[in-house]
Order: structure tokens, then sequence, then C-alpha cells
């Protein structure tokens, strides 16, 4: 539990889960942890600070065709129910917890509710006997997001001579001025093709929302240290990748299998990692670039406010958030949401397998759009 | 600048730069950038400022870092850096 009554609990195999959880659940798998049965229970500290919180729970069901549509589930803490959810496909639930339920106790018993929970051999024929109802992955407690806490600090409004300068950028200037916190390498890639070669450490990065407020809120200390660095061979056994042990993120270095030794590329990031983590801690303390972060799949708002919160403790930055485009919001379209957070829409991502086929012409829209709402480094500084 | 001292930052840069690209045909000029040489990506770059800090005991802010388009203003900041400027 961070100090600020931050809880992020990691159901995949090497995250945090067997501290929190009891009864009700599978062991662990790689990204996630099944319920077994038609309830489960999770237990945890009160947090220090009273207040509401927000529970936000990313979570997968055990559904089949017309047999199984959906998996119910009820959330109830210590025993007072905040929340009923019909749960079809991945998705990331959101419920708040009044300080009055959590009070009383020391520790908090969070029960979910699963009826629906079923065997596969018995629904599709797959052989597993387990009595499955949802995959969690993340959950994510913290105090209810107070707009005061992010509010302040620069978010200047560029003049109409910014304007005019933001038009007329050269795009690989313009990429320049942003820097990427992940989900993954897509935005990163964008920027090469454009031109724009910044340096970050998360750019070329796998940095899931839990794995990057954790990196933030411990200002990355410690990474590149020689225990703290692996390298692996990528599952197509082409590439190596590089994870970060204490953190948890993973990147690429771009080296192919055969063209450097394991230890000649851990030698070369132990030099790298320290000198990128102090350039991202200033970038952040600077607050001059525009950090751009998209998640794998679609963000709750409470989280990614919990993101700008985390990086606002640094100075006053500011995020451009990107999502998919919906009715409301064409592709291009770049809010305002509150001090600190635009919030962009694309077309489309890259697939998973392939972030190189991304959607170069809107990434550069959004960048410029967001460049007019808060301003560029250069022209902030001409 | 004099030019004894900017002729020392090229001659050094002109070592780490054979080192990190593994060519002995760079000639470094104050307009070569990223776009005139294969392979001088971030990762590359990466690997020059970590030569140039190692080579003359400094640090670069992300100011500075920022502020290299190309050799000529590597070999600037280095100068200001290092009082030869």
């Amino acid at each position: 539990m961070g100090e600020g009554g931050e809880l992020v609990i990691d159901f995949g195999r090497s995250g945090n889960s067997d501290n929190y959880r009891r009864s009700g659940w599978s062991e662990p798998e790689p990204r996630h942890t099944w319920t077994i049965g038609p309830e489960s229970t999770l237990e945890f500290p009160r947090p220090a600070a009273a207040g509401t919180y927000m529970l936000v729970i990313e979570l997968g069901p055990f559904v089949w065709k017309d047999r199984i549509p959906a998996q119910h589930l009820t959330v109830l803490v210590n025993g007072s129910e905040i929340g009923e959810f019909a749960v079809r496909e991945p998705a990331a639930l959101e419920c708040t917890i009044p300080w009055d339920v959590i009070e009383k106790r020391e520790w908090v018993l969070l029960t979910f509710r699963h009826p629906g929970a079923a065997r596969p051999i018995e629904i599709n024929g797959v052989p597993d006997h387990r009595e499955l109802a949802l995959a969690f992955e993340t959950l994510s407690l913290f105090p209810q997001f107070d707009s005061a806490a992010v509010a302040g600090g620069r978010s200047k409004m560029p003049s109409a001579e910014d304007a005019f300068a933001i038009d007329e950028l050269p795009v690989d200037q313009l990429m320049m001025g942003f820097e990427s916190l992940g989900e993954n390498c897509e935005f990163g890639l964008a920027q090469r093709r454009c031109g724009a070669e910044p340096l970050g450490l998360l750019r070329f990065a796998s940095a899931p929302l839990p794995v990057l407020l954790a990196g933030l809120k411990g200002h990355f200390e410690g990474v590149g240290e020689p225990d703290q660095i692996e390298i692996r061979v990528s599952a197509n056994r082409q590439e190596y990748l590089v994870i970060d042990r204490r953190y948890g993120f993973l990147y690429h270095p771009w080296v192919l299998v055969g063209e450097a030794d394991p230890e000649d590329i851990r030698h070369r990031e132990e030099k790298r990692l320290p000198f990128l983590r102090r350039k991202l801690v200033e970038d952040l303390t600077e607050a001059r670039k525009i950090f751009v972060y998209r998640g794998m799949r679609r963000l709750p708002q409470p989280l990614v406010l919990r993101l700008v919160a985390a990086m606002r403790e640094y100075g006053p930055t500011t995020l451009l958030w990107v999502e998919l485009q919906d009715d409301e919001h064409p592709a291009g379209t770049v809010e305002p949401l509150t001090a600190g957070l635009l919030k962009g829409y694309i077309d489309r991502f890259a697939p998973g397998e392939n972030a190189h086929a991304l959607s170069l012409d809107y990434w550069v829209a959004l960048c410029r759009n967001a460049c007019r709402l808060a301003g560029h480094p250069e022209s902030r500084e001409a | 600048m004099s030019s004894m001292a900017e002729a020392d930052i090229y001659a050094a840069l002109s070592e780490i730069f054979r080192d990190v690209f593994l060519r002995d045909d760079l000639q470094l000029r104050p307009e070569l950038s990223a776009k005139d040489v294969q392979s001088w990506d971030s990762f590359k770059q990466i690997d020059i400022i970590l030569a140039v800090e190692e080579k003359y005991g400094i640090k670069f802010n992300t100011r500075e870092l920022d502020s290299l388009h190309n050799v000529g203003d590597l070999v600037r900041v280095i100068a200001g850096k290092t009082g030869t400027g």
C-alpha cells in the first residue's frame, strides 16, 4: 500500500497477488489469475488516509457463445455491495468505495460473487476441469481523484503566434516535442517515421499502467542495476528483449539474435538505463515536453487521472492520452480534460503483433492539435 | 572558442564516432547530422553522449540533449561545459 493509499495488485505470475488472494482462486498464469467457483475473496490493509476510494479491476470473463454470453459479478467490500456488472468481454470495471464501509476494520475484505462459474470441459470440450468465471489481471485502489490535486501549475495556452508557429513546424521538430510513456512502442515508431529520434527510457518499452505508476512513484530508482536487468529472446526467437526486474517493464534493444552476445547487451544497458532514467526524471520535472500514453485496451479515466497526478508530482507536465475515435470524437480530435491532461482520438492503433503498421497521419495530427492546446517546447522557449 | 580547442574536440569526437559506428571513414563536420549517417538513431546517439560524458567528465541536461541537431551543436555544448567555449 503506497503512502497515498494506492494499491495495485498484479495477478500475473510475477505479480504480487499472493499477498492478497484468499479463497476462490486458481494458480496465477503469466498475465492473469482465474477465479475458481462461485465466490472469491481478497484482503488488503485499510488505507491510512480517510476518504472515498476508487477501485478499478481489469479482467476478462469466461464466456462461450450462447451458452455463457456473460459472467455476472457482484463486488462487496466488508459485506457491503458496491458494484454489479455483466461482463461480456475484457473490461476495466470501476467501483466507488465510501470510507464508512472500510473505516471499521484494519483489513479490507473484498468479495467477488460470480455465480456463473463453469467448467470449460463441460461447456466447450476444452480439457480444463476448473470452475472458471473471471480472469483478473490487475486491481487498482486509489483515493478518488481530487481535481485540485492536478490543477495549478503551468497549463499555458499558446498565443496566436504560437499557433502559427505550430502549423509551420516541420514534422520532425514537432514530434521531438513529445515523449512516449508506453504502453507499447507505437508512438516511438511514429516519431522515427517522422525523422525524430528523441532519447526516452520508455520510448520502445512495454509499460502497462501499474508498471508505469510504480516506476513514477519510485522515481525509477535502481533501473539499470546489473541484477535488475534480464535479457530474453523474443517469442518468435528473432530478437532480444530486455526486462527490468524491479518495475517489470520490457523493451526492445533492437538487437537480433546472433548480432550480439546477451552479456554484451546487458553491459550496454547498464550504462544506458541510468542515463535514460536521469533524462526522464528531468523531462518530467522540467515539463517542457508533452508526454504520450496509450493503453493496450481502453483505459478508465480515473486511472488516467491517477497517472497524471503521479506525473505532476514531478512538475506541471501535460499528458496526451490517446484512445480510439468514437461517434462524438473523430480521429485527430484532441480535447483538454483537466489541467495537465489532453485526450486524443485516433482511427486505429497498430496491431499488437506489428507496431510498425501504425496510423501515422493521425498520430501527427494529434501531436499538432495537442501543441495547439498546450504549446510546444520550442514555441514556449521562443 | 579557440580554433585549437575546437580542433581538440573534433579530434576526440572523431575517435568516439569511429568507435560507435565502427567506421574509419567518417569525416566530422559541423553540419553532419543523423540524416547523413546510416544507423545514427537514438541508440547510437546515447552511445555518443555516454562516451562524451565519460571522456570529458560532464553531464548533459535534457535541454542540452534536445538542442543537439548536428555535430556542430555537440561541439558547442562540449566547449561550453568544459570552459573552452
